[in-house]
């Protein structure tokens, strides 16, 4: 006898065989594909007796299963293999649980440890520096030193720039200019004819540019500093004029 | 005279505290059952060292998480075996270069073993090589070790089931696949043989 039961499995059909249920996983999504084709019967008691082989204690079903391995063939030729297969994987794990960890590995993770622990260092914690404020450190900085930057480039020093701004001293030291090679157009005095700009003002009665439009009249720009102006275009919308420019 | 190790517990707090010393301890205590799962699952000894610093960065970067109440291993191994998956798939997509040895140690290495028992535990090791990753995740998890069902199923955040039906498919793939590698006459005893009811099919 190779097998219990005598009607073939179909996809989606409950049977009641084995234990009686009329549901059991092991047929529905263990089915026929990993147990070889065989019966029903077999199926259920295959997945049953692979537990036991992995370990599930005796019970109810259990004792079905072993019944039915003494009466057939097929499984207890599975089983047979099956046996070897984990018999052989115990063999794997038991040579695997021999092995150590190489020595070294704190070392590592305490050194990459050591290069994340700035950013949760205590000071940093009390002085409430959060990323935003990272973040906005550069750009503060950036706009302090614009102003220098473009005077250095118009021609000027950086301590034009900072009696521009008002620095106690700086005007002494402005005197004495530092003038860096700049093209000819972006001389201070090139943009001064071409955006009739002149110590941090926009003259009204400048004439247009040859080719350009009429400059917009602005006013005074606040604190000193060369704002951008706003060039009109002989026939069209203002346009604004690139800040780098405006600055140099 | 050395102090007594503390217990899971109080090493746990202790890491939760933020103590490098008790981190320190915490890694010594579970770096080899890391490595040992990143190495079945990897192959590799070098991508392992790396999955298991990567796993205690990790732990130590949500130290705030861990349980004192229970052990800390299935949530390590967790991260672990999720670190070591990821380079799997990396590695079928060929973002991530093959090992260049493969590694797993040789169980057969006593004088009792006999020359189909280690043809078949190397079959069966690089058997394991081809499972699909959930599979072999389980696999590995089972045999080396030797977590029961319900732990696996605590570390890969599945049910019970799944992993049962996992390990089973697992099992009849390696089945498979020592057929296909000893077939016909080379099978060890029982192996390579059709089943008859495979050959049958069912009765009308």
């Amino acid at each position: 006898m190779t097998s219990g039961g005598g009607r073939p499995r179909r996809f989606g059909v409950a049977h009641r065989s084995g234990g009686g249920r009329w549901f059991d996983p092991a047929r529905w999504f263990g089915g026929a594909r990993w147990f070889g084709g065989g019966h029903s019967t077999c199926m259920v008691h295959r997945a049953t007796l692979l537990e036991v082989l992995d370990g599930r204690p005796r019970d109810r079903a259990v004792e079905q299963a072993l019944e039915h391995l003494g009466r057939c063939d097929a499984c207890r030729r599975d089983m047979a293999e099956l046996a070897l297969i984990v018999a052989g994987l115990r063999r794997l794990g038991a040579a695997a649980r021999r092995l150590d960890a190489p020595g070294g590995g704190w070392g590592r993770v305490a050194q990459r440890l050591g290069e994340t622990r700035p950013s949760t260092a205590p000071w940093l914690r009390a002085g409430r520096i959060s990323l935003a404020g990272l973040v906005a450190l550069p750009l503060v900085a950036a706009l302090l030193v614009a102003p220098g930057l473009a005077a250095r480039l118009t021609g000027q020093t950086i301590a034009t720039a900072g009696a521009t701004l008002g620095v106690p001293g700086a005007s002494a030291s402005a005197q004495q200019p530092a003038p860096l090679p700049v093209p000819e157009a972006l001389h201070a005095a090139a943009l001064e004819r071409a955006f009739a700009i002149s110590d941090g003002s926009v003259a009204d009665d400048v004439p247009a540019p040859a080719g350009g439009g009429a400059v917009t009249p602005r006013g005074p720009l606040p604190d000193g500093l060369l704002l951008p102006a706003l060039v009109v275009p002989a026939n069209g919308p203002a346009a604004p004029v690139p800040s780098t420019m405006a600055a140099e | 005279m050395a102090e007594p190790e503390p217990d899971d517990a109080s090493l746990v707090n202790s890491v939760r505290d933020g103590d490098l010393k008790a981190f320190e301890a915490f890694y010594r205590r579970y770096e080899t059952a890391v490595y040992r799962t990143a190495l079945a699952l990897l192959r590799d000894e070098m991508a392992a060292e790396e999955v298991v610093a990567d796993t205690f960065l990790r732990a130590h970067g949500a130290r705030q998480r861990i349980d004192p109440a229970r052990s800390p291993l299935p949530w390590l191994q967790r991260i672990a075996v999720n670190l070591a998956l990821n380079r799997l798939r990396r590695r079928s997509l060929g973002l991530e270069p093959l090992p260049e040895r493969d590694r797993w140690p040789d169980p057969a290495t006593g004088p009792e073993t006999t020359v189909e028992r280690r043809e078949m535990t190397v079959a069966l090791a690089q058997g394991i090589a081809r499972l699909p990753a959930p599979m072999r995740a389980v696999v590995v998890l089972r045999f080396v070790q030797d977590s029961s069902l319900a732990e696996i199923a605590e570390t890969l955040e599945c049910p019970v089931g799944t992993v049962k039906s996992r390990l089973h498919n697992a099992l009849r793939l390696l089945r498979d696949d020592l057929r296909r590698e000893f077939e016909p006459a080379a099978a060890p005893a029982g192996l390579g043989q059709p089943l008859p009811g495979e050959l049958e099919g069912p009765a009308a």
